[in-house]
């Protein structure tokens, strides 16, 4: 009997819980790359992803979900993240423009786009998908051929709340 | 644990299967559905994409219409504007996902533009989706088959005896004479003409019979005589000679001693019976 009363105090003791409250943002601008760039090798001591150039474009799309919110920031590469030792300068120039829409006023993006040393803005007002492409060219020191070897550089995109 | 255990389990097999059409605009910005979806019945759209790209100065206005008439031609069953006035020219993608409309009810598609500028490499297809299942007799599979009954040709069946013209062709009288040879006897003398006949026939068929006899065994003989029997009495089998290895396992046999008594007894009953003779 003993046994019995002391499980019941037990049982009567005052309940406690953590109730955790859970919120899941989604992401209103996400980044997908569409297409992977390719350096062409037109002359020795140039690459460049420009098609005459035997290149291939990256194109990058920006996907947001709600209008005048964002803006993409992309930055074309002034640097190679792998490559054969380089003993010389290598020239530097790119650009980013917008390729495809989803939304026809997207095209105006592209007029409006503000070019700051090798980052390009374009103020994303409009809720859909926008296509960029980034033209890339790197230019060895004094015309001397690029070693051997593979390249590779980054175009940097981020998406910027306002 | 418990309720796992209890979950019913079943089957499903998905009765849809899916496709996307070529480019519905790739050679006129106007097409009809019936050359652009495969001819299939219980097919449905499910979605569409299309891109194009604009040709045009940005201040003109332009409007692009991309969509489906009706079936019966008098609305749309899907229609897209895009308005390009005041933007420069640049490619459109745009995707959509639809309700599942049967193609029953999408008419001539097109791309259509208003205003200033022009449109180049336009893209349109349609995804879709197709009831495997739209007409359960096509696969056994489906809920709702039911097992084909062939259609059973009645057969009228022809009964001779109900056949007037037959009836009327039987001989009423059933009392027939009928020779050896199974043909009917209408007449006496036609009767004892053929017996005559057949007697005359016997007596040279027997004659014949004779003959035939003697000429049957000629022609076994014949036979055996060019059956070549060398063949059988040259036959050679192969092997040679097995000899005997019997072998006595034990060196010497012991006699019987049981025998031995049995014989015995046998004496002493012997001599028993003898002596029986002359009442010793």
């Amino acid at each position: 009997m003993k046994y019995l009363v002391t499980a019941l105090s037990l049982f009567a003791l005052p309940a406690l819980a953590n109730t955790p409250i859970i919120g899941n943002v989604e992401a209103k601008c996400v980044i997908q790359t569409t297409k992977d760039g390719v350096y062409g090798n037109p002359i020795a001591s140039k690459l460049s992803t420009t098609p005459a150039d035997g290149g291939v474009l990256p194109v990058i799309r920006f996907d947001v979900s709600i209008a005048d919110s964002y803006t993409a920031n992309i930055t074309h590469p002034t640097s190679f993240s792998s490559s054969p030792t380089l003993n010389d300068t290598v020239a530097w120039t790119g650009s980013t423009s917008v390729t495809q829409t989803s939304v026809s006023g997207m095209s105006a993006y592209e007029a409006a786009k503000v070019v700051v040393d090798n980052t390009t803005i374009f103020n994303l007002t409009l809720a859909g998908s926008t296509w960029f492409s980034t033209a890339s060219s790197a230019t060895y020191g004094a015309s001397k051929p690029f070693a051997g070897g593979v390249y590779t550089a980054l175009v940097q995109a981020s998406c910027i709340a306002k | 644990m418990l309720s796992l255990v209890l979950l019913p389990s079943y089957s499903y097999s998905e009765p849809y299967y899916y496709g996307a059409t070529g480019n519905a605009a790739s050679t006129s910005l106007s097409w009809g559905m019936p050359s652009v979806l495969p001819d299939v019945a219980g097919l449905d759209i499910n979605g569409l994409i299309y891109r194009y790209t604009t040709v045009k100065n940005a201040e003109d206005d332009m409007l692009v219409h991309v969509g489906n008439h009706n079936s019966t031609g008098d609305g749309y069953t899907f229609r897209e504007t895009d308005d390009w006035s005041g933007v420069p020219s640049n490619t459109i993608v745009k995707s959509f996902a639809l309700s599942n409309i049967p193609s029953d009810n999408w008419g001539t598609g097109f791309i259509e533009v208003e205003g200033e500028g022009t449109v180049e490499d336009a893209v349109v297809i349609y995804s879709y989706r197709v009831d495997r299942c739209y007409d359960p007799q096509s696969d056994p599979s489906c809920s709702g088959y039911v097992e084909p009954i062939p259609d059973i040709p009645e057969v009228e069946v022809y009964d001779a005896l109900e056949d007037e013209s037959v009836l009327e062709a039987i001989d009423a009288d059933t009392k027939f004479k009928y020779d050896e040879e199974g043909n009917i006897i209408k007449d006496e003398e036609e009767e004892e003409e053929d017996t005559r006949i057949e007697m005359g026939l016997t007596a040279s068929a027997n004659a014949l019979t004779l003959l035939r006899t003697q000429g049957q065994d000629s022609i076994i003989i014949a036979i055996n005589q060019q059956t070549n029997i060398n063949m059988y009495y040259n036959a050679k089998i192969n092997g040679g000679t097995m000899n005997d290895a019997a072998e006595l396992q034990d060196g010497t046999i012991p006699d019987n001693k049981k025998a031995l008594r049995n014989n015995l007894a046998q004496q002493i009953l012997h001599e028993q019976m003898v002596d029986m003779q002359y009442n010793k």
